[in-house]
């Protein structure tokens, strides 16, 4: 009896540290337990931003505001415990809004699949810190927008990372580390674009709500240090910058439901940011394979 | 019992999510205030005129229709061939064109030598365009005045041109409309009308500017004094031969058959025309 009381702890907690993973970060440990797929809808976003253009004497000149709803067809597959696959196919809304100081406003707005990504996860070193490499490859085969250039598609990016976790002090602490390569792409009106490279650090702590079972709070720190851009070959002035985001939010999971929600703050100069805030939330289900 | 642990667990589960979404109202108070915007790769920005101009692509559209430069044929008499080159579309570049404005009635303006290029960007409907790269996915026609000097004196220019796809680079860019007011070298002043449906081809300079040519198309000319009138057909048999041929009449006699090619180092119209006596004259590039 203590013996098979002793399994079920074990597997519970073993399946509770599975279970438990971040908001935006990644974890350097499995997500999964080897053989197991999750699907689902994993970072459905809804993010806004307005800024505010002003000329020299302050006054604002223009109101320019966007928001996106994304929502990714999410899966990941565990093949053993070292490695994990996964792929995102999103669908994004897109609406952006200028409005000119005494002039009349002008909306655009656009829907579509956004490029897809693949990813993959393989566990270094496995002790009191874990250690994991991983790598995601934007794949550019989101439609092309007739509105918002660039809207949709981008180039082939790749962002390898290196993933540290451990727990201490009742918390499980997350590292990452991310380099995100932006390749040249020609956009919807055949000019060679690339986004500014983004070399990442972030930060994060989980925390096991013992009130209720499955339920993780989270808070993460990211910062972004962003490499200039080139449009049609030439350096865009300006472009390189950095910008940070604040996250909350927690998990909770249920059987072989898991569920999230968080708040991303995005902080620094609004010059860079890609928006005002973030509502992330997910549901997945787990499928053993 | 099981339910209402349920219930509990997620009632509170709620409650926690609420209380982050609460923060969503300070969130508010943020200041987005900004010079400048980064977006992907196009950087909206306002200027030192305290006025919002187009940067990155966006200004694209700006400098393609800011250059968009009308030049007169060399002259030959009174039949002197207002050749419309159009050294417009898409000079893709990354730094802004340098316009100003808009005005109050919308119109961005741009000094180019003695030339002075005004362009007013517009929707589908043609609604007035403030422009920035969110709003150039619904760009659909372009009003373009031009005043600048030439050999004889000041010509003015005000043209309207459609679009069939937003700035893409393949469609044809359709003039729908133009007019250009000018002095003929007797003293008066003509009017040279292009027909509406004028179709441009792009071709490249040898410095990789872009530059619109008439492919086909008609303008027809009319002066106020002397009783001139004329009409100038533009062909393309190639994408390296644009051709303008016309006649130049008083009343209803030909006083000049008229023959010119573009060519792209001079970026204007030379050839040669014929006089009412059948003499040919040669016509030199600018």
């Amino acid at each position: 009896m203590r013996r098979l009381l002793l399994c079920v702890a074990v597997f519970v907690a073993q399946t509770g540290f599975l279970f438990a993973e971040p908001l935006v970060l990644e974890q350097a440990d499995n997500v999964l337990a080897p053989k197991t797929a999750e699907v689902g809808l994993a970072d459905i976003a809804y993010q806004y931003d307005q800024a505010k253009i002003t000329d020299n004497s302050g006054n604002t000149v223009n109101t320019l505001t966007n928001t996106a709803i994304i929502v990714p067809l999410f899966a990941r597959y565990a093949v053993n415990p070292k490695l994990e696959c996964k792929v995102s196919i999103p669908y994004t809304s897109l609406n952006n809004k200028s409005e000119p100081t005494g002039g009349a406003s002008i909306t655009a707005t656009d829907a579509g699949l956004s490029d897809q990504t693949i990813g993959a996860k393989y566990k270094l070193y496995d002790n009191i810190w874990k250690i994991s490499g991983a790598a995601d490859i934007n794949v550019p085969l989101g439609q092309k927008s007739s509105t918002i250039t660039s809207g949709f598609r981008n180039g082939l990016n790749i962002k390898p990372a290196v993933l540290v976790s451990r727990e201490w002090k009742k918390l499980r602490w997350n590292f990452n580390l991310a380099y995100d390569y932006k390749s040249e792409y020609s956009d919807e009106n055949s000019v060679k674009q690339k986004l500014g490279d983004e070399l990442s650090a972030g930060i994060g702590a989980e925390y096991d709500y013992a009130k209720v079972k499955g339920l993780t709070v989270i808070a993460e720190f990211i910062y972004d240090s962003l490499q200039s851009a080139t449009s049609a070959g030439s350096t865009v002035s300006g472009s390189s910058g950095s910008r940070m985001d604040g996250v909350i939010g927690a998990r909770f999971n249920k059987g072989n439901i898991k569920t999230k929600l968080g708040l991303d703050i995005s902080l620094g100069d609004e010059k860079y940011r890609l928006y005002d805030y973030k509502i992330i939330a997910g549901i997945t289900y787990l499928v053993k394979c | 019992m099981l339910n209402l642990e349920k219930e509990e667990k997620m009632k509170k589960y709620i409650c926690f999510i609420s209380s982050t979404l609460l923060m969503l109202n300070f969130i508010g108070c943020g200041d987005n205030k900004t010079k400048e915007k980064l977006y992907g790769t196009q950087m909206v920005t306002s200027n030192s005129n305290q006025s919002s101009t187009p940067g990155g692509y966006s200004s694209t559209l700006a400098t393609d229709s800011a250059t968009m430069v009308t030049k007169m044929g060399k002259g030959v008499g009174v039949s002197h061939a207002p050749s419309l080159l159009l050294a417009s579309s898409l000079v893709y570049k990354a730094t802004p064109p340098g316009m100003t404005g808009p005005d109050t009635n919308g119109f961005y303006s741009s000094t180019q030598g003695s030339s002075v290029i005004m362009v007013k960007f517009m929707g589908a409907t043609g609604n007035t365009l403030i422009f920035n790269n969110v709003t150039a996915g619904l760009l659909r026609s372009l009003e373009v005045k031009i005043t600048t000097q030439y050999q004889y004196g000041a010509w003015n220019g005000d043209f309207f041109l459609s679009k069939s796809a937003p700035y893409g680079q393949t469609d044809p860019e359709i003039i729908t409309s133009g007019t250009i007011t000018s002095s003929d070298p007797i003293g008066g002043s003509f009017t040279a009308t292009i027909t509406a449906g004028m179709t441009m081809d792009y071709i490249t300079l040898s410095d990789g500017t872009k530059m619109g040519v008439p492919n086909s198309g008609s303008m027809t000319l009319s002066s106020t004094s002397g009783g001139y009138t004329g009409t100038m057909n533009y062909t393309s048999p190639s994408l390296t031969d644009h051709r303008c041929d016309g006649t130049i009449m008083v009343s209803t006699t030909t006083v000049a058959t008229v023959h010119l090619t573009f060519d792209t180092s001079s970026t204007n119209y030379f050839g040669y025309y014929i006089d009412s006596s059948g003499v040919s004259h040669n016509i030199s590039p600018q």
